[in-house]
């Protein structure tokens, strides 16, 4: 759908974030869409397009908890798969990164510890599974999260309208995944 | 925000659909949200991505720190540290470095475990793999490929699977590189050029012999083994023809701009023909020959635009000193026409073999001159017995040849053939092919219809008084029996069935009449129109009230509460009244600077596209690659949709029809080069109102 209509040419910068045109855009979908259901039931010529295309569009796959799921308003369902996706995306950028050098070893090895502060995390036990210098395990590390945080601010970036906005983005996001959780 | 009581019943409503429509997706697909018990151990949220990371956790990163990495930085970064000892593998490859990156997939120089020879390995893009087209894409190359044995193919090896579940496939190691690398070593080398493309059309007739579209022939994808011998590659967008294996989606282009056929950049992938290869082949020998692809441009929609726009440069246009009849292959190859082409790659690679031995190519029967000529170098041996007689006999020959083979004069078989009516002409078209015309001489044929149809479609114009109902193309000597007022020709004329006249209630200015004689006389003679019936139901109280209704059940209701999606639908009609199938409908920006969508008509005539930002459009028709017209200023309203009808039709026609309903009609005028025109609505009587949504049209090359 997304391809057909070049319907994310449509998005424009100026006018607000990219998220909110997207959420926008799925609530005039879904009433498009009920209202052709009703149309097709008069005998109208139907175009109906598979929610199954829009959501094939999508990358990520993101759990939430038993029971959750039902009591979310599709709205909220939404910024949830927004938020996963944007991290995710990001994710999968640098493991490209890595990959395109010849380092998917490394992204493997310690991408599950990005997230991890330092106590958390057994450098020797992780340099000699490798067989890698343990300074270096380190650097390496540092500059994954680095790198991570760059891509995932670009990522954000893209679906504001003013730098500055990034933060209050991110934020937004994570306080959707904490009311997700709570 | 507060909602009412109703809108809140019709949010639930809404609700309860998106969670019926997604009910499959969650249940069969792998929907983007699932439920599950996993926890984050860090901050204990159950929002776990497929990898396993906390999403949260993940986020809250973006708020860390300020240091800024770039992607430079952080690859010399990584290039620090050195791969461990237990170096990588994938399955029985022990991966040395990576050597390509294409769209899908990423290809590694690897040496195989047993054998210890260098092969080439690609496996699918850790981040494409989850498209869900990806993989089965890849899958279908490997399977493309491993149905091919040819000595200019490159083959593959093995296909297998990584331990993270992604396939990959290795295949002979190409130790020169790709053609890209190596395209100077081709530079003004001609017959270099065309010993390898002839080899490369080879490989690509046999994949076609086997079924399989290669839709994607490019340097890059052209390797070269140690000897330089070329090995067709990359078969990543193969369409096998038994048409059950085509994932490509409909309006999604694939491909490499500036290499694929028009018709393969603007069609549905069911358009696509071995055509299209016998395009790329031509694209590529232009390339090696020219030292530049035929269409340059900052983007690729804007290459791809030139190549269904405009016909390709003239190869000696920019490197005059090489032999026209190169020139001649590449100018076939790079027809817009699927047709007009060489019908298949084995005929484009006869041709410059043909050429590679001095014999004359079939794109264009030399004269006979030039054949004693071609001759005379080929058997230098029998010249030196008889030179003088020989160049006699050519003499008489060229003489005979041209007396008794002189095409007819080529206006007078211009302006004879395009008096015919387009009914006559689909006619001509229609009809079986005569298995005795030879195949040069029919393919003329094919490309002498195609030009005619171009020409029928040009308009010629004179400008009239703004306001006034249009007055239409002059046909050959119209002119000369030129009344006072174009009304009067109209009816002077009205009884001939040869009626080339138009129209007209309005007094042209003084003198129109020698501006459009003096068009008449530099045009050449021109007969087609083409009708756009254009219309926007008016605003109406019930329908805004209906958006905003629906703004208030979306619970979003702002200052743009209207707001909602523009539409735009109509009929493409031909001189007949029937509706053309297939014909593009291309939206995009005023300034034509940007694309936003295409449609195609269906079985009847109708396109329709919905979901429009409402604003103001150009919108162009295509009819097989060629455009016929493009309506500037096309408005389209929230919630309405607008209706743009194109009636391409004879004058006569779309005179009647202009009269008879409340149709639009064109007024058309010419700045300088640009020709344009506006609309104006007529009535039944014939009188002109305005009020039209539609201010100009602009031709282009019709």
């Amino acid at each position: 759908m997304i391809l057909k209509d070049n319907w994310l040419g449509r998005a424009d910068r100026d006018r607000g974030r990219f998220r909110s045109f997207l959420l926008k855009s799925l609530q005039n979908f879904l009433i498009n869409a009920a209202e052709r259901t009703s149309a097709r039931k008069r005998g109208g010529d139907v175009e109906f397009v598979s929610a199954d295309d829009w959501t094939a569009e999508q990358l990520s796959r993101l759990s939430v908890r038993m029971g959750a799921f039902e009591a979310l308003p599709p709205d909220q369902l939404f910024d949830l798969a927004w938020a996963a996706t944007v991290a995710e995306h990001a994710l999968r950028r640098l493991r490209e990164e890595c990959e395109s050098k010849g380092k998917l070893w490394l992204f493997q090895a310690l991408s599950p510890h990005l997230t991890k502060e330092r106590d958390e995390l057994s450098y020797s036990e992780l340099s000699a599974r490798l067989g890698v210098n343990e300074t270096a395990l380190r650097k390496q590390l540092h500059h994954m999260r680095q790198r991570y945080r760059n891509l995932l601010r670009t990522e954000v970036s893209q679906t504001v309208d003013k730098p500055s906005e990034v933060d209050d983005e991110i934020r937004y996001l994570c306080a959707c995944l904490a009311r997700a959780t709570s | 925000m507060m909602r009412s009581a109703t809108s809140v019943h019709a949010w639930r409503e809404q609700r309860a659909n998106f969670h019926s429509m997604n009910s499959d997706s969650r249940q069969n697909k792998g929907a983007n949200v699932v439920e599950a018990a996993a926890k984050c151990e860090k901050c204990g949220a159950r929002l776990l991505l497929d990898s396993g990371a906390c999403a949260r956790c993940l986020l809250r990163k973006g708020l860390e720190g300020d240091s800024d990495m770039s992607a430079a930085l952080y690859e010399s970064l990584l290039a620090e540290v050195d791969t461990p000892h237990q170096s990588w593998w994938l399955g029985n490859y022990q991966i040395l470095e990576q050597i390509g990156c294409g769209g899908m997939g990423v290809i590694y120089r690897a040496r195989q475990r047993h054998s210890q020879r260098i092969v080439a390995v690609k496996r699918v893009l850790s981040y494409r793999a989850d498209s869900p087209g990806a993989l089965e894409r890849f899958r279908r190359e490997a399977q493309a490929i491993a149905s091919l044995d040819h000595p200019h193919i490159l083959p593959i090896y093995e296909v297998s699977q990584s331990e993270d579940g992604l396939p990959f496939f290795s295949m002979k190691f190409a130790q020169q590189g790709s053609l890209e690398d190596n395209l100077a070593s081709f530079r003004r080398e001609p017959r270099k050029c065309a010993q390898l493309m002839a080899k490369v059309g080879r490989a690509v007739e046999y994949a076609h012999s086997r079924g399989v579209l290669h839709r994607d022939i490019k340097p890059g994808n052209i390797l070269l083994n140690d000897r330089g011998e070329p090995l067709v590659s990359d078969f990543g967008l193969a369409k096998l023809l038994d048409g059950y294996h085509d994932l490509t989606r409909s309006l999604t282009t694939f491909g490499t701009a500036g290499y694929i056929a028009p018709e393969q950049a603007e069609g549905a992938a069911s358009d696509v023909t071995p055509a299209a290869d016998v395009y790329s082949l031509g694209a590529v020998l232009f390339k090696l020959l020219a030292g530049r692809a035929p269409f340059l441009g900052p983007n690729p929609v804007s290459i791809i635009r030139q190549a269904s726009e405009a016909p390709a440069p003239r190869l000696r246009s920019l490197e005059p000193s090489l032999d026209r009849d190169l020139e001649i292959i590449c100018a076939r190859c790079l027809e817009r026409d699927p047709n007009a082409r060489y019908q298949s790659a084995g005929d484009f690679a006869e041709d410059l073999e043909r050429w590679l031995d001095g014999r004359p190519i079939v794109a264009r029967p030399i004269s006979a001159a030039a054949r004693v000529c071609r001759w005379v170098q080929r058997n230098p041996r029998l010249v030196a017995t008889g030179v003088a007689g020989l160049v006699s006999g050519a003499t008489a020959v060229s003489l005979l040849q041209s007396e008794l083979f002189r095409p007819p004069q080529s206006d007078q078989a211009h302006s004879r053939t395009a008096a015919l009516p387009v009914r006559q002409i689909n006619e001509i078209k229609s009809q079986p092919s005569n298995p005795a015309i030879d195949k040069p001489s029919h393919r003329q044929a094919d490309k002498n219809l195609h030009k005619l149809y171009q020409d029928l479609f040009t308009n010629l114009v004179q400008p009239t008084e703004p306001g006034s109902i249009g007055v239409k193309a002059p046909l050959r000597e119209p002119f000369l029996r030129m009344p006072a007022t174009f009304k009067e020709a109209a009816v002077a004329n009205s009884n001939s069935p040869d009626t080339r006249m138009q129209v007209g209630s309005a007094t042209p200015r003084p003198g129109i009449v020698a501006d459009a004689r003096r068009d008449a006389l530099e045009s050449r003679p021109q007969a087609n129109k083409i009708t756009v019936t254009a219309s926007a139901p008016s605003a109406n109280i019930d329908s805004s009230n209906s958006a905003r209704r629906r703004a208030w059940q979306t619970g979003a209701v702002t200052d743009k509460a209207a707001d909602g999606p523009a539409s735009l639908q109509g009929l493409v009609k031909d001189s007949k009244g029937e509706p053309i199938q297939g014909a593009v409908v291309r939206i995009e920006s005023r300034d034509g600077r940007r694309f936003f969508t295409t449609v195609r008509t269906d079985s009847k005539g109708r396109y329709l596209s919905r979901g429009l930002q409402p604003g103001v459009y150009r919108v162009t028709l295509l009819v097989n690659g060629e455009v016929k017209a493009s309506v500037m200023n096309t408005q389209t309203n929230a919630n309405r949709p607008t209706d743009l009808n194109f009636d391409i039709r004879r004058i006569s026609q779309a005179g009647n029809s202009a009269r008879g309903r409340r149709h639009m009609v064109w007024v058309p005028s010419r700045t300088g080069s640009h020709i344009g025109g506006s609309w104006v609505e007529v009535d039944d009587a014939g009188a002109a109102h305005s009020g039209s949504n539609i201010q100009t049209v602009t031709t282009r090359n019709w």
